[in-house]
């Protein structure tokens, strides 16, 4: 039971990380106040790649999922693995940044990045050493703390939710939005697959069920509390609404505590990338491990720490395209599996 | 000897050391005031914690500083502190009736933007005089004047209807929503504003000056176009239903009623053409100084009448006043927005549209309380 909450609170953080991290902001530019529609939109459909996901990890369910790419792909695996291994890394860039951003621009706007960068980089490097079920346990630990702190806000903003600000309904178009979250789910969907079969599989639907009720939960009290053009013009409206917990709830102010479950989301996330770039380079022992946290510390700093500005743009377009990529991927995955058992 | 390694690194950069500051090295802003001068912001900042004087109390400080953006203007005024500006703690902001006029766009954008700002304080307008003035009036009630004005509008909007409950908050919700423009308190200085700045008017029981709370400030988008008088300010605050009390001089018999209302209850009727605004209320006499029999019903019955027809005539004054300075400051359009989208965005100009648009009100009140006399005492002594 502790061993399938660890695999749903690791699915759970995964599949929140974009979502609240990078395509917030697009879903309610489009949607604007009917972005809770677009996420049930995007939910729903969503699970079709989820159930595509599922179909692969019980093929061969005792096979790790490099040796199924291999398997799958015989021709083609290394291609595979290198676009793969690029997007991973990429995504991870674009995440991370994204984590040291909002940590300078909300909560230590004296700190250099590379100082937030370093500390972040120790425990993701130190993480990925670890066997997946110790990854899984930390994120567990960090799921508890995570649900607690989102439950308590949550209590703080029942008196200041103004769910008039939801109106008019429908006015928006919804579908923009709904593809977008559902582009950015779709990546982190397939990370799961790295992790073994028979843990993951009975985990995958609940972890996804959870995720997805907690970003609802989260763009409905933004849109309700700030309204849609507040949520628009803030960088973070979901870290913004956390400073309004002062007002009613909290007699001291505690949103940077608050704000904590969203850097948990983006650190595991970081984690699970990385993890996965190393299981496809096979760094498996040693001084390996870190190579890659590493370079990413060093991109992340060089590239995108110093500019929080000129990034946002190509984060969207990068992301999306690598997107495109693993649903494709997906897919493709899935039709050779039903072609392979259709043969047998 | 990674793991070796890797503890070392975070117990050095974990220390939270970095950018280490005590706290005396801030220089706490709690209250902001800005003005116009020489076609410049004059920036004034309200530092609490200053050097305790020998009575043990903080002393205050007000710097100011000018520029010709809100930046500009800190950092002059960061020129004449000794420590770190730091505006986490602001509670109050007074803004010159001239800034108002020209648009506060540029302030809110600062507040808005700073990611030390917490945006959890108060916006007043300084009324007739310089808002860095009302900085540095003295109360013996609070420990800085930028606490007293913030209790001052927390419990006045609390204790009555004319002053607006609205922070910084509500008032950009209101400036970025459809159909709804803002409102804001006001401040005037009572007395001598010179005396009232120096310690020795706290020692007097009657201080030589003190700041108090005026009418309301209407907006049109930024800018400030107008001003509402007392009863208007009644009538504005009854219309956007963020009152929990309000009372009323009810005119009878040639003396007054004082009625006050403390259940308040607004709904609206929302129509294309129309707006009905139906005012439920329930309330308590609170001083009777015509001679009535108050065991008598229908005299209660007739009071209750002159109360819906007092509410409906504030209400109706603050309509009018709105619609004269043509701005929508109850957020009529923004109503329509919601339920007729479509409908709201081929209107042209809320703002112009809004002056013949027809808005109607009912009111409806009850008496739940004579306090604790049943009878006017006036009856008692000359029947």
């Amino acid at each position: 039971m502790n061993n399938r909450l660890s695999y749903t609170s690791l699915i759970y953080f995964i599949l929140r990380a974009t979502s609240l991290g990078i395509s917030f902001a697009l879903i309610v530019r489009f949607a604007k106040q009917d972005s809770w529609l677009a996420i049930i939109i995007g939910t729903i459909i969503g699970i079709i790649p989820v159930l595509l996901v599922e179909y692969i990890a019980k093929y061969e369910s005792d096979k790790t999922f490099v040796d199924k790419i291999k398997i799958v792909f015989p021709k083609s695996y290394k291609i595979i693995s290198t676009i793969m291994l690029i997007g991973f890394f990429t995504i991870t860039i674009i995440n991370f940044s994204n984590l040291t951003t909002l940590i300078t621009s909300q909560f230590l706007s004296k700190t250099p990045n590379i100082v937030i960068a370093i500390v972040f980089i120790i425990p993701i490097a130190l993480l990925i050493t670890k066997d997946n079920k110790i990854i899984a346990r930390v994120s567990l630990i960090l799921f508890y703390v995570s649900i607690f702190l989102f439950l308590m806000s949550l209590l703080g903003f029942l008196n200041q939710l103004d769910l008039s600000n939801l109106k008019p309904a429908l006015t928006n178009p919804i579908l923009p939005s709904a593809y977008y979250y559902l582009s950015f789910n779709i990546m982190p969907i397939f990370l799961i697959l790295f992790f073994p079969n028979k843990d993951i599989i009975p985990c995958l639907k609940k972890g996804y069920l959870l995720s997805s009720i907690t970003i609802f939960i989260i763009i409905i009290t933004t849109l309700a509390i700030l309204g849609p053009d507040l949520t628009l013009l803030y960088q973070y409206p979901q870290f913004h609404i956390l400073k309004r917990l002062y007002q009613d709830f909290l007699t001291f102010r505690l949103e940077n505590i608050f704000a904590v479950q969203f850097i948990f989301d983006i650190f595991i996330f970081c984690v699970v990338c990385l993890k996965n770039c190393n299981h496809l380079l096979n760094f498996h022992q040693g001084y390996k491990q870190i190579i890659i946290p590493i370079i990413l510390l060093i991109i992340t700093t060089l590239l995108f720490a110093t500019n929080t500005v000129s990034y946002t743009n190509m984060i969207i377009n990068i992301s999306l395209i690598f997107s495109i990529f693993f649903a494709f991927l997906i897919l493709l995955f899935s039709i050779k599996i039903f072609t392979k058992k259709l043969i047998k | 000897m990674i793991k070796k390694l890797m503890t070392l690194i975070i117990i050095i950069l974990c220390s939270g050391c970095w950018n280490y500051q005590e706290l005396n090295e801030y220089a706490i802003v709690t209250g902001m005031a800005l003005d116009y001068k020489n076609n410049e912001y004059q920036l004034s900042f309200l530092i609490s914690n200053g050097n305790k004087s020998e009575n043990d109390q903080t002393k205050i400080s007000v710097l100011t500083g000018s520029g010709i953006t809100i930046y500009d203007a800190i950092k002059d005024v960061s020129l004449m502190s000794p420590k770190e500006l730091y505006i986490s703690h602001l509670s109050i902001v007074i803004v010159s009736e001239e800034v108002a006029k020209n648009g506060i766009a540029d302030l809110i954008d600062f507040l808005m933007r700073d990611p030390q700002s917490h945006q959890n304080f108060y916006m007043v307008l300084a009324k007739n005089d310089k808002a860095q003035d009302m900085l540095s009036i003295l109360s013996p009630l609070a420990d800085y004047p930028s606490q007293k004005i913030t209790l001052n509008v927390k419990n006045s909007a609390k204790l009555q209807g004319k002053i607006t409950d609205a922070n910084f908050n509500l008032f950009i919700h209101k400036l970025l929503a459809k159909g709804f423009e803002p409102i804001m308190n006001s401040l005037i200085i009572v007395g001598n504003e010179e005396e009232g700045q120096t310690p020795e008017s706290q020692e007097k029981a009657k201080q030589d000056a003190y700041t108090k709370l005026d009418t309301i400030g209407i907006f049109k988008n930024d800018k400030l176009v107008g001003w509402a008088t007392k009863e208007e300010s009644i009538g504005i605050s009854m219309l956007l239903g963020n009152i929990s009390t309000v009372y009323f001089n009810i005119p009878y018999y040639n003396e007054y009623a004082v009625t006050v209302s403390n259940d308040y209850k607004i709904d609206y009727d929302v129509s294309k053409d129309k707006i009905i605004v139906n005012v439920n209320a329930e309330g308590s006499l609170k001083e009777i100084s015509c001679n009535i029999n108050l065991e008598d019903k229908n005299e209660i019955n007739k009071l209750e009448k002159k109360v819906e027809e007092e509410m409906k005539k504030y209400m109706e004054d603050a309509i009018e006043l709105a619609k004269n300075y043509q701005t929508d400051i109850f957020g009529f359009g923004n109503l329509i927005y919601k339920k007729y989208p479509k409908f709201y965005n081929e209107i042209e100009d809320w703002n112009t549209y809004f002056t013949n648009f027809n808005i109607e009100i009912n009111t409806s009140f009850k008496y739940t309380s004579r306090g604790t006399l049943d009878q006017s005492l006036k009856q008692e002594i000359y029947e």
